[in-house]
């Protein structure tokens, strides 16, 4: 079958990044989980759900607030991706950027899948006389778009400002986008990301497609059951390789379609397959030179299955794969995001975490998934995210240290 | 520009927008006719690609979307399969929504797996993989006001990196109360829009006589006066109904279409040309 993914206009750099999730706020807090084997998964607490299930919240929301400028666009996932802007220097790295190249040249593009659909199940619980009422009367806020407009707001950016919702790959087509919008000059700097936050659509959506585990999600684990909810933000800076002596590349994207079913993946993991092979081939990469895959691995029986047998389809040579749903959840429209954050995190330490709760691995997959954290061989990793709608991204990322430019 | 479909505002076709511009512009035709009748395209269309059987459990916007889809394909002669997705709508599917938020505002919080697995954003743009096969990179984007002019600019950034056509598609649907309250009622409307390639080889032998390009370019919009409040003004298709209607006529079009705070995409379109059979 010929290949069909976009190839991406890569290397591309990425001078900046942060996230937050259940393990906490910050690149500090997710290493320290991640080394520690410390998970984020809790009893299921989500105000007004009930559901028997384990979910990933982000505990530092509890008490985040909009600043009073911005109380007009009041929801929990702008709410989470304020949070996570503040940390590690990341909106002042972006504001420099802005600062330097002009705002009008910096861009937005947000993956999400629940944008502030947590908002308008408020809103509904909340009407007047059958209507929607103050403060929930939010045009900004009740639609796929509101977290990308607040983060351009927050970060008083004026470039181009989009949102990518393909369920849960959205934040990893995001980086591809980027750096086709790079490529073609439509911006000088972009920051891409995902932001899902919890909320009920979710918690019982997923529950109706009995998808959701009763206990902390085991991917890849011969009882496995399904998936842990979680919510995250994650945030990442790209720009031109060579504007910027960023320590991590974008090294390739891939992205492709199923054409199977809306919420099942292909069977034998055609479109995942393709989507690792794009990635690859867009990075002018072979296989062999990937020294971690931060999978999907959401737990479910499904996906499971059919992204190891994918795996070996293009890894020909076991590689060291993980899942870390485990740890965070899966955080949906956040988890291309999340995945990109945690290779380029384990790129850097030399580290690869391990799969949270895999303790009886499931028998005849072709390669042994990582339980523990180790050591990371080479200078290349890959991270997957797949989403309802068969719609597949796969990503590589590379330690520059070898390469010209390589300064700071 | 190689293909364009069109299921709304009275229109039940592209072809019928365009025998209503000839009409009114008295060049070709007789005078009314393809006059837009609203009551034609108040209920979704029932696309003749979709078995019976599964129509019944297709959402109106991916109806919609398989409609003018199998319209801008047909019109090019290309394999809706062939080509490469990108799609926008502004809201998505306001009737899920409503449900949803209704039955979990209720005690049971017992959603339909069906609907849920249809309330994601990429849902008609799953419908149409599905239904034509194609494997193909899909985006479906969202930018609020800005919907159509966003996905614009990624079926043209996309263009110059693709080895088979671009696909737009443009899907809105009635926003039901109380979400109404909001964002006003909209309408049901669908449009699609077939971008060839960069490569001329590529698309030789079908080569439309109507070329589009963009650039991004800064531009000063007015800020909004409420920035929590600043309702709905331009769902996807409403957005795109100037470009459409210029190619309809074989008109020109040089125009801005925002694309974030400041900035716009400059969309330049140019007149049909004279010796031009292609229908696009």
């Amino acid at each position: 079958m010929s290949d069909r993914s976009i190839p991406s206009p890569c290397p591309v750099a990425v001078p900046a990044w942060t996230l937050a999730s259940a393990l906490g706020a910050g690149r500090a807090a997710h290493r320290a989980a991640l080394a520690a084997e410390r998970g984020g998964l809790r009893r299921n607490d989500y105000p007004g759900s009930g559901l028997d299930t384990w979910i990933g919240r982000v505990e530092a929301l509890d008490a985040h607030r909009l600043p009073e400028a911005f109380a007009a666009l009041d929801s929990r996932n702008n709410r989470l991706a304020d949070l996570a802007l503040g940390l590690d220097g990341f909106g002042d790295a972006v504001r420099a950027v802005a600062q330097a190249v002009g705002a009008h040249r910096v861009g937005v593009l947000i993956g999400t899948s629940t944008a502030s659909i947590g908002r308008t199940e408020s809103a509904y619980a909340a009407l007047h006389d059958g209507h929607i009422v103050a403060p929930f009367d939010q045009p900004r806020v009740h639609n796929p778009h509101s977290v990308a407009h607040y983060t351009a707001a927050r970060l008083g950016l004026a470039g181009p400002c989009m949102s990518v919702s393909t369920a849960c790959s959205s934040s990893g087509k995001v980086f591809a986008a980027g750096a086709r919008w790079l490529a073609a000059g439509v911006v000088d700097a972009v920051v891409v990301g995902g932001v899902d936050s919890l909320c009920l659509s979710i918690l019982h959506g997923f529950a109706s497609l009995e998808l959701v585990s009763r206990r902390p999600c085991r991917p890849f684990d011969a009882r496995r059951d399904g998936i842990s909810i979680g919510e995250a933000a994650g945030f990442a800076l790209l720009r031109r390789a060579e504007e910027s002596d960023s320590a991590v590349l974008l090294a390739g994207a891939g992205e492709s379609s199923d054409a199977w079913h809306m919420a099942q993946p292909h069977p034998e993991g055609r479109g995942a397959a393709q989507a690792m092979r794009g990635a690859l081939d867009a990075a002018g990469l072979p296989p062999s030179s990937i020294g971690y895959v931060n999978l999907h691995g959401t737990a479910t029986p499904a996906n499971d299955a059919v992204e190891a047998a994918a795996l070996a389809q293009v890894f020909t040579e076991p590689v060291p794969a993980s899942s870390t749903k485990g740890f965070t959840g899966h955080t949906l429209g956040a988890a291309g995001a999340v995945g990109a954050i945690t290779v380029i995190e384990a790129l850097l330490a030399r580290r690869a975490p391990g799969t949270l709760h895999l303790d009886e691995p499931e028998p005849g997959l072709a390669f042994p998934i990582l339980q523990g954290a180790t050591d990371l061989h080479g200078d290349h990793a890959m991270s997957n995210s797949f989403g309802f709608g068969g719609n597949n991204c796969s990503l590589v990322f590379a330690r520059r240290d070898a390469g010209p430019g390589s300064g700071a | 520009m190689l293909g364009a479909g069109l299921y709304a505002h009275g229109h039940v076709s592209f072809e019928a927008l365009r025998a209503h511009a000839a009409g009114t512009a008295g060049t070709a035709g007789a005078a009314g006719t393809g006059s837009p009748d609203p009551s034609l395209t108040a209920v979704a269309p029932r696309p003749a690609l979709v078995p019976a059987r599964e129509l019944r459990r297709l959402p109106d916007p991916a109806r919609l979307g398989v409609e003018v889809v199998v319209q801008a394909c047909a019109m090019a002669g290309i394999d809706p399969g062939d080509v490469v997705p990108v799609f926008t709508s502004t809201l998505g599917d306001s009737a899920i929504t409503d449900y949803m938020c209704r039955t979990l505002a209720g005690p049971q919080k017992l959603l339909s797996p069906l609907r849920f697995q249809n309330s994601v954003h990429n849902a008609p743009a799953g419908s149409l993989s599905i239904l034509t096969g194609n494997e193909h990179p899909c985006s479906f984007v969202a930018a609020f006001d800005d919907s159509f002019a966003l996905a614009l600019l990624e079926a043209l950034v996309l263009c110059a990196t693709q080895a088979c056509p671009v696909l737009l598609v443009c899907t809105d649907v009635p926003v039901p109360a109380p979400l109404s309250d909001v964002h006003g009622g909209g309408a049901l409307a669908g449009c699609a829009l077939l971008l060839g390639t960069a490569d001329a080889d590529a698309d030789a032998g079908r080569s439309g006589t109507v070329t589009l390009s963009g650039s991004v370019r800064p531009h000063v919009a007015a800020p909004e006066a409420t920035p929590g409040g600043a309702p709905l003004q331009r769902p996807a298709t409403v957005q795109a109904r100037p470009v459409l209607d210029a190619l309809a006529a074989g008109r020109a079009l040089d125009t801005a279409l925002p694309v974030g705070p400041g900035s716009a995409l400059q969309v330049r379109l140019s007149a049909r040309r004279a010796t031009g059979s292609v229908p696009a």
